[in-house]
Parts: C-alpha cells; structure tokens; sequence
C-alpha cells in the first residue's frame, strides 16, 4: 500500500529528532530509540485518528521512523499499540501505587491514588484516550489486557479486606465505568483547546477538580454516602 | 458549555425538524441501506465496512447511496440514530406503564426501564454492539451521538432528586457518573458475556441508579 506517508516517513529515516511540541509527555515516553519512538508514534495517532483509522504510515509518520523499520520491531497495527498500550498501564498503575498515604487509613489511600490517577491522565489526552478508550476499538488480545488494566485498577481503589458478601466484579466495574466516563468526557469536550477529530484533546487541568466527586463515587458503597462525602471534603 | 448534548441542542439541525415527516417519506431503500450498514457493521466493525459493501448488500446502486447520505460516516450516523431512537421510545412506552393505574412513579419508571434495556439488549445483541461499542470507537460523530444519548440517561436519573429521600447534597456529575457506569457495565456483559448475563444484572443495574436516591446508597 503505497502513499504519500510512507514517502515522507521514508524521507525521514535517520531524523533523530523527537515530534516537537509534545508537552507533559511521561517520561516512559521520551522515546531515545525507534522502538519507543514508534510507541510514542503509534499513540500519537490513534489518539489523533482513532485506532481503526490509524494506518501504519500515519504512525511511521508520527515517529518519523521508515516503514521498513516499524516491521523490524512489530508485526502489525495492532501489535504496536498492544505495546504501547503495555507501557501507557504499566505507567498509570505504577503511578497510583506509588502515591503517597501507602500507609494511610484505606479513605486516605483512595483519595492518594485517585489523585495521582487524574495527575497522570490529566498530563497527557493522547495517552489518556489510549488508555481507556481505544482499546475497544482494537479488541482481540489489547482489549482483554484492557479489561486486566481496568481490573487492577478498580483492585487498587477496594478496601482491605474486601467485603465478600458484595458482588465486587459488578461493583469494581460500575466504579471504572463511573470513573472512565468523567475523565474521558471532561478530556474529549470541557476545555476547548485546537486539535483532534474527537472533539479538542487538551491537557486536561480540569481533571484535578474531579477528584472529591471520584472519592465519593469510590468510598460511599462501602461508608455510606454521608461518611464518604465527609472524607471527600477533607483536605488532601 | 459541559455537556455534548446542550452543544448538540444549541445548533438547529436540519434533520431533527423535520424527523417524524422524513420518517415517514423514508423510501425503503434508504431502510434497506441503514439495514445494510447495520448487519455489516455488527459483522466486522465500522472500520472495515466500505460503502461497496453496503451497497451491495442493500442491492442498490452507490448513485442512490449518494442520494440519501454524504458519505459512510453519515450514514452510519443514520444507523445509529435510527437504533438509539427506536430504543428510546420503547424505554419510554415501557416507564409510561398503564395510564389507566396512574401511571409509575419514577424509581418504577428506571427500574421498568432498565427491565426493558436489558431485554433489548439481550435481544439485538448486534445492534446493541453498534450502540454500546462502535458508537463510542467509530469516529467523532458516532462519538458525539454517544454522549448525548448517555446524557439523556443522566437527565432522567436527575429527576430523582427531587424524591424526599434523595440527599441534598449529591455531587454535580453523580448522574454523569451512573450513566457511565450503567453503559459500562451493560457493555462488559455484551462482549464478554450472554443473554442470561444480561438478565441476572438487572437487579444491580436498578440497585446502582436508585439507591442513591432512596436515602441508603
């Protein structure tokens, strides 16, 4: 499939510089190689296009990486964005169980890590759209590590010990579901900045003022709605 | 402006006005092409759905297709559209229940609701993929459309704030939220579960939109 991408990609080869403009990127994403800048590129695309739009040359052309060289690392559309996609929950995680509070009441922990969950989200929409969205449209083995992520993450928001008498798939999925919907509603529409076919895709600085509705949403079916309020409001 | 739907509302549409009217002029091929596009759709995605195939599986010609819609997108659009409304009104001839009792009261109005939701879902499996899934990953206009028919979810939960129970101080997005974790959840069972899934989360469902509201959530 010849286009003009791929030439310009093509013309490129050996550029060792990054996509400018590229702010608040997560340093996971600095890419000092080909294969982390074909990760940068292949988010940078789908974020821009959708993943079922993306091309391979819309992502050499992100990276400016020849098309050549994107074979060399991943078979396929869908192999690079599982990779990329690997790198982008390892990051989110890891940033909520490394908020401070590891050793605070379990309210305190919740609000710690949802905060540190806005932070990471609100740094960068791309990789945010990446992380929770996308993934439906690639399906097949990216979206079952989604459905992994999105469990581990509702894990890191439970108390310990859970308790057992609740149906907690359900209730782990209801609080993803409420939690995913605010931060990709307010990512895509609240803040209107230039780019992006989804609506503006902006830095997202209004995420951080989600943060006591997400610790009500997360603590009241186990405090009661007025305990977890009462918590919410409490200063970080 | 927060949300799509007042966005949506605040530019007069062309087709809205005039909807109920072009329903009924609708010749049957321009059914036959949204029929199409639907079955393809639910086949391989919207991705991979070109209009060639729509039109060869509608049995018309791609001048015609060009008649009714600019291009693959809007008539997706149109699928979409055509789905979420004849779901809508059937959720509302469901929540009306019998005018000659009185009708229902609002927490019945959501649970006879999402009684029918289920059901449709587990029904049209297919056409419940276009509305939960393709709608949300198939492009900025299916995208759109999704956000405002989960405001519309929102709006009517909304109104059970004014139940005596109903605490004052709910957070601004708790619908916003409940919407999304409704659709959240209907969408895992859908592509990861069955039918019989679907059934068996209804109590939750109604449990998760009204508790709130009933003064033990």
């Amino acid at each position: 499939m010849a286009d003009g991408g791929s030439q310009a990609a093509g013309a490129l080869v050996g550029s060792d510089r990054l996509p400018p403009g590229r702010h608040g990127l997560p340093r996971v994403f600095v890419a000092e190689n080909q294969r982390e800048r074909l990760l940068n590129g292949v988010v940078e695309a789908v974020a821009e296009r959708g993943y079922n739009a993306t091309t391979i040359a819309s992502i050499t052309a992100a990276a400016k990486i020849s098309r050549r060289t994107f074979y060399e690392y991943f078979e396929d559309k869908e192999d690079c964005f599982g990779a990329a996609y690997e790198m982008i929950e390892a990051h989110v995680l890891d940033s909520m169980l490394a908020a401070p509070g590891a050793g605070e009441p379990w309210p305190e922990r919740v609000r710690a890590r949802l905060a540190a969950l806005l932070d990471v989200l609100a740094r960068d929409a791309a990789v945010s759209r990446c992380f929770l969205i996308e993934p439906l449209a690639a399906g097949g083995e990216v979206a079952a590590r989604y459905r992994e992520a999105m469990q581990l993450l509702a894990a890191t928001l439970r108390p310990e010990p859970p308790p057992s008498e609740l149906d907690m798939e359900v209730r782990d999925q209801a609080l993803i579901g409420g939690i995913a919907t605010l931060i990709v509603r307010r990512l895509n529409f609240h803040v209107p900045v230039e780019r992006g076919p989804y609506g503006p895709l902006s830095t997202g600085t209004s995420l951080r003022a989600l943060l006591p509705d997400l610790v009500e949403l997360a603590l009241a079916p186990y405090l009661g709605r007025e305990e977890a309020k009462r918590q919410a409001a409490a200063a970080p | 402006m927060q949300y799509l739907s007042q966005r949506l509302a605040s530019k007069p549409s062309p087709r809205r006005g005039g909807d109920a009217g072009e329903r009924a002029l609708s010749p049957p091929q321009r059914e036959r092409i949204l029929d199409a596009a639907e079955r393809l759709i639910a086949e391989r995605g919207v991705a991979a759905t070109s209009i060639e195939a729509i039109v060869k599986a509608a049995g018309v010609s791609s001048v015609t297709f060009y008649e009714f819609f600019e291009g693959k997108e809007a008539c997706f659009v149109a699928a979409l559209d055509r789905t979420v409304e004849a779901g809508a009104d059937e959720l509302s001839r469901a929540a009306c229940g019998d005018p000659a009792s009185g009708g229902l009261s609002w927490p019945e109005q959501i649970a006879t609701g999402l009684r029918a939701l289920t059901a449709l879902i587990a029904a049209e499996p297919e056409r419940a993929r276009l509305c939960l899934v393709e709608a949300q990953t198939g492009g900025p206009e299916l995208s759109l459309r999704f956000e405002a028919a989960l405001d519309r979810v929102a709006a009517k939960l909304r109104e059970g704030r004014a139940l005596k129970t109903a605490p004052p101080d709910l957070p601004a997005t708790h619908e916003e939220a409940t919407a999304g974790a409704l659709a959240w959840l209907l969408r895992e069972r859908l592509e990861t579960g069955d039918a019989e899934g679907l059934e068996a989360l209804y109590p939750q469902l109604v449990d998760i939109a009204l508790a709130p509201y009933l003064g033990d959530g």
